[in-house]
């Protein structure tokens, strides 16, 4: 089992929080999708909203994972494209919040 | 003025409205958002904000957010207020085209808290007193309680918290008035109104169609003031 990532958040965005992840999940969903349809212009999309907001709400990591998918789509580097949706599944799965 | 300030975001990402929305509002701020433009334009009428956020990235055909400061921009009624372009990129070529088409500043994505919120409280200080031409005077009713201080057959003066402008047309409810057969004449205003103190002026009011019987009053009233 993989090690979890421990993450420490803002309290003030406690509330916001759930919401986000939700939403992080059905990215998931969606990549689950646009990967072996090979549907990378919808993967950037994904990729871009998750550059910008990961960092935001305090997930750096998530962020760098966001912007570098963006990347990869925009040179059409399909392993990358791969390892780094895969990437993006993990973080969800072995995040462990903290709220500070 | 520590008056709750009215933000507005255009943005169609949900996740990038709930953060801005929860550190504006944890501020003090009041945050309305919008999705597309119909809803944007309609907040924009209803609300007036005092600062208006764009993502550039919009999911409005080949509309950015460029395209929308400018528009902004381009209104008569709507240019002085503040626009922030929010985008991930921070390209020299973007920042200066939004310059260019009047962002007052530009925030990047992952938005820095602290940051963002200093640029948001600069932007609201300058302008806290914002400007507006109109097009037309602006005609209001109003209602306030002032003080008769001085009358005569032809005029009074009144003491109040308001300076009215000149030819404004006067309803004074007054049984002292009344009491002097007054309550039939009109009352407007002449340009001889001063500041007596801040937010205390002294108008005086011209009284039209005075009856002899009421202006006799008033001659009595000078007599026995004098007298006395």
């Amino acid at each position: 089992m993989a090690e979890k990532r421990k993450v420490t958040i803002d309290a003030d965005l406690q509330e916001i929080i759930p919401s986000f992840l939700d939403n992080r999940k059905k990215d998931i969903v969606k990549l689950d999708e646009f990967l072996p349809a090979k549907q990378y212009s919808q993967i950037e999309s994904i990729a871009h909203k998750l550059a910008g907001n990961a960092g935001s709400y305090g997930f750096d990591d998530l962020g760098q994972i966001g912007a570098n998918l963006e990347a990869a789509c925009q040179s059409l580097n399909e392993a990358e494209i791969a390892n780094l949706c895969l990437a993006y599944k993990e973080y969800l799965e072995n995040l462990e919040i903290e709220y500070k | 003025m520590n008056l709750r300030k009215h933000i507005l975001i255009l943005d169609d990402d949900l996740d990038s409205i709930h953060f801005i929305s929860k550190i504006l509002e944890n501020a003090g701020h009041s945050v309305h958002y919008a999705t597309n433009a119909t809803d944007f334009s309609q907040l924009l009428n209803e609300i007036g904000p005092h600062l208006i956020l764009v993502d550039y990235k919009l999911n409005l055909g080949t509309l950015t957010g460029i395209h929308i400061i400018d528009r902004l921009k381009k209104d008569e009624f709507l240019r002085k207020i503040p626009i922030f372009l929010i985008s991930a990129s921070e390209s020299k070529k973007l920042i200066a085209t939004a310059t260019a088409v009047g962002a007052s500043d530009f925030v990047k994505k992952p938005i820095q808290t602290a940051i963002f919120l200093q640029k948001i409280k600069k932007a609201l200080k300058i302008h806290e007193l914002p400007e507006l031409t109109l097009k037309e005077p602006l005609k209001v009713k109003c209602q306030s309680m002032a003080d008769i201080i001085q009358i005569s057959e032809s005029s009074l003066k009144i003491k109040g918290p308001i300076k009215y402008s000149d030819d404004t047309v006067l309803n004074i409810d007054s049984p002292y008035l009344q009491n002097l057969g007054c309550h039939t004449c009109k009352y407007k205003t002449n340009d001889r109104n001063k500041v007596l103190d801040a937010g205390i002026y002294i108008n005086e009011v011209e009284i039209k169609g005075i009856k002899e019987e009421s202006a006799k009053n008033i001659r009595m009233i000078k007599t026995t003031t004098k007298q006395t």
